[in-house]
């Protein structure tokens, strides 16, 4: 005996249930009998052996055949996976390998793409980019025609062709410093106001120079578009992990080989790396919890231990005179010192 | 057609719900919805929550019949995706416009903002969890009758906002209220069939194990220090192990209380909900809730993590052990559902990974 509810009351009806010419006949022990074509129901499982019907456009409808089912009435109800219809489609042995193959291929993208994108970015989306992002500063821009030049002349000595680079100090309370889109690097007044000479500073803007000659800023715009994008939305926790993975690796190898130009520029230009050793060191002694919050480019570095270490390792032996003069460092730690502007 | 039964109806109250999975039964679901999930990098999450709860719920029997789960993957993962589009752009232009404020110096503004999509956030949370409920219901089959609730939610959103800023505002003390003045508000807004919830939960109950909770890190100063603190008068410094042991001991104490907190809520807002002529309890003691908590954690931990997928499972068999129904069903009065099965599919409650109840 099947189960049949109509959907209008709870009621349950015991029909018997046959098959005859595409048509399901339904009978009950008054001799009631009513034929349905099977195109007019739909399965809606086989869960515990035996099948349940619906009937679209009869909300609530459902006829319950218990096992055993009578062949003639199961098949003319297709045997589906359940899987959900675009894996059954597939099947589900070839859905694994479609798709581990699919997805494999959109994480290599995901990883490989903004490397290959960024040379493709246009200067002026670029600038658009960083206007949107961080505008002026609200105009703390530190101005000082003497501190501005100190600055230039660091500059050019760690990278003699830095003539397209714009560096500039601004008066925000964070001791950091950031490479920005459009080849712009900003450093925040308290760097340089707890710097202990021009040195260290000189390792931690040789850092960011490198940051806008490798790309890696661009690299991040692309990123954060792209699989970001694909995590926060349609991945759920399995492409948040994902992300969070590609993202860590992405910018610690990208920090790895900023230290890396910092070390070559610092040598190339006879200035200490010893300084910037220290400074690793302080940082890793601090509470690294200085930063803004949201600024991507700006979080996750390494280790400053172990920063530290290689800077001192890059150290050794090698000739070295101070990054700038006493009175260009002097002019330097002053440069926020006037009224700021745009 | 005259051999229909026209009443169900049962007297002993733990026989009205039975719930018949059997874990091995379940496993090969576990496992391929596990295996899907990870190689469509999450996408298959959708379908595999409408796996589970059609096995979940063609296991179920209340009374004289199974319930059915009607829900798609393929209307969740829509639900989803309208969401996204909807609440995805204008998160990202509040995040990015929060972060230039930020770079421009102009910080109160942009914790003023930060501030007001916060509580944006927070209302949204309500009125998913109010949806969630309500796709449940909608899709929850017994005898060919699906529940529902009134539509909307917003109303309910900003309730669930207002209600949680003042129950934690007294230091934590009206939590207890808000919690079940959202509970009644939540249920009193759906209905199965016919008929519609009646919650009336009160905080009576609740009062005292709730200072427990709130008093709980007191009590880990008063019990706990004095215990570290004699270590170090009759001898030496306190070694790692007693730190160690202490400071699991604090944990477990607070779990306790808390577990306890929760295992007389639940029974409250339950034993305090009716449906038309049916009345609910629920069952599970501390001791219960603290034996599903571990069991989950061992599960997880013991298998690296593959085995929460059988989270799901063991939550609705332990809530189907402990749940409890008293009444007759009159099937001739139980008529469809007047609410529509429409509706977002908890999209706003995947979208933020939050359950039902």
């Amino acid at each position: 005996m099947a189960a049949l509810y109509d959907g209008q009351t709870g009621v349950r009806r015991d029909v018997e249930v046959t098959a005859a010419d595409g048509m399901l006949l339904l009978s009950d022990a008054s001799g009631g009998c009513k034929a349905i074509p099977a195109g007019e129901l739909r399965l809606v499982d086989r869960q515990t052996g035996g099948i349940t019907l619906m009937r679209p456009g009869h909300d609530g409808w459902r006829l319950r055949v218990p096992p055993p089912v009578d062949p003639a009435v199961d098949g003319l109800f297709p045997r589906r996976h359940g899987y959900g219809r675009w894996i059954d489609r597939i099947g589900p042995g070839r859905a694994l390998l479609v798709f581990a193959a699919l997805s494999a291929g959109v994480v290599a993208l995901g990883f490989y793409a903004p490397v290959l994108l960024a040379p493709l970015i246009p200067e002026s989306v670029e600038r658009a980019y960083g206007n949107a992002m961080v505008g002026d500063f609200g105009g703390h821009f530190c101005r000082s025609a003497k501190g501005e030049q100190a600055l230039a002349r660091l500059v050019a000595r760690l990278d003699p062709g830095a003539g397209d680079l714009r560096v500039r100090v601004v008066d925000l309370p964070v001791a950091n410093a950031a490479a920005l889109p459009a080849r712009q690097i900003v450093i925040f007044a308290p760097l340089i106001r707890d710097a202990a000479g021009p040195d260290e500073l000189a390792g931690v803007l040789a850092h960011e120079i490198a940051h806008v000659r490798r790309r890696h800023v661009t690299q991040a715009m692309v990123r954060q578009l792209g699989l970001g994008m694909f995590a926060a939305t349609l991945g759920g926790s399995v492409g948040g992990n994902l992300d969070g993975l590609a993202q860590l690796s992405f910018t610690r190898a990208a920090e790895r080989e900023a230290d890396d130009d910092a070390m070559a520029m610092l040598a190339r230009a006879q200035i200490s790396p010893l300084a910037t050793a220290r400074f690793f060191d302080r940082v890793a002694g601090e509470d690294a919890t200085t930063s803004l919050p949201g600024m991507t480019y700006l979080s996750t570095h390494p280790d400053p231990a172990g920063r530290a270490a290689r800077f001192r390792r890059a150290g050794a032996g090698a000739p070295a005179s101070p990054a700038l003069s006493a009175r260009d460092w002097q002019a330097l730690r002053r440069i926020c010192d006037g009224p700021p502007t745009g | 057609m005259n051999m229909a039964a026209h009443d169900a109806g049962f007297d002993t109250p733990d026989s009205a719900f039975v719930f018949t999975g059997r874990w091995r039964e379940f496993l090969p679901i576990a496992v391929t919805n596990l295996l899907l999930t990870i190689v469509t990098l999450g996408i298959y999450r959708f379908w595999a929550t409408t796996r589970t709860r059609r096995y979940l719920w063609a296991n179920t029997q209340f009374i004289d019949d199974r319930l059915e789960w009607a829900g798609t993957g393929g209307e969740m993962f829509r639900g989803f995706l309208v969401v996204l589009l909807l609440f995805v752009p204008a998160l990202l232009i509040v995040q990015s416009g929060i972060e230039a404020l930020a770079m421009r110096g102009e910080l109160a503004l942009a914790g003023l903002i930060a501030v007001i999509a916060y509580a944006g956030l927070i209302m949204l949370v309500g009125v998913a969890r109010y949806r969630a409920l309500r796709y449940r219901l909608s899709r929850t089959y017994w005898h060919g009758i699906h529940g529902g609730g009134t539509s909307g939610g917003w109303g309910y959103g900003a309730s669930y906002l207002a209600k949680s800023l003042l129950g934690a505002l007294p230091l934590g003390l009206a939590i207890p209220w808000s919690m079940t003045a959202l509970w009644n508000e939540r249920w009193n807004a759906m209905g199965f069939g016919p008929h519609r919830f009646a919650a009336e939960a009160s905080t009576t109950g609740l009062m005292g194990r709730w200072l427990l909770v709130l008093a709980s890190p007191v009590l880990v100063v008063l019990f706990l220090v004095p215990m570290l603190g004699l270590g170090a008068v009759a001898g030496a410094t306190p070694s790692p192990v007693t730190a160690v042991f202490a400071v699991l001991l604090a944990y477990a104490l607070i779990a306790l209380l808390g577990a306890g907190y929760y295992a007389a809520f639940m029974r409250e807002v339950i034993g305090n909900l009716a449906l038309g002529p049916l009345r609910f309890t629920f069952t599970a003691r501390t001791a219960d809730w603290i034996r599903l908590f571990l069991g989950h954690a061992l599960l997880v931990i013991g298998t690296l993590g593959l085995g929460a997928g059988f989270i799901a499972y063991r939550n609705w068999a332990f809530f189907i052990r402990h749940l409890e129904a008293m009444g007759h069903v009159d099937l001739d009065a139980l008529t469809q559902s007047p609410d529509a099965t429409g509706g977002d599919a908890e999209g706003l409650a995947t979208a933020f990974d939050i359950g039902a109840i």
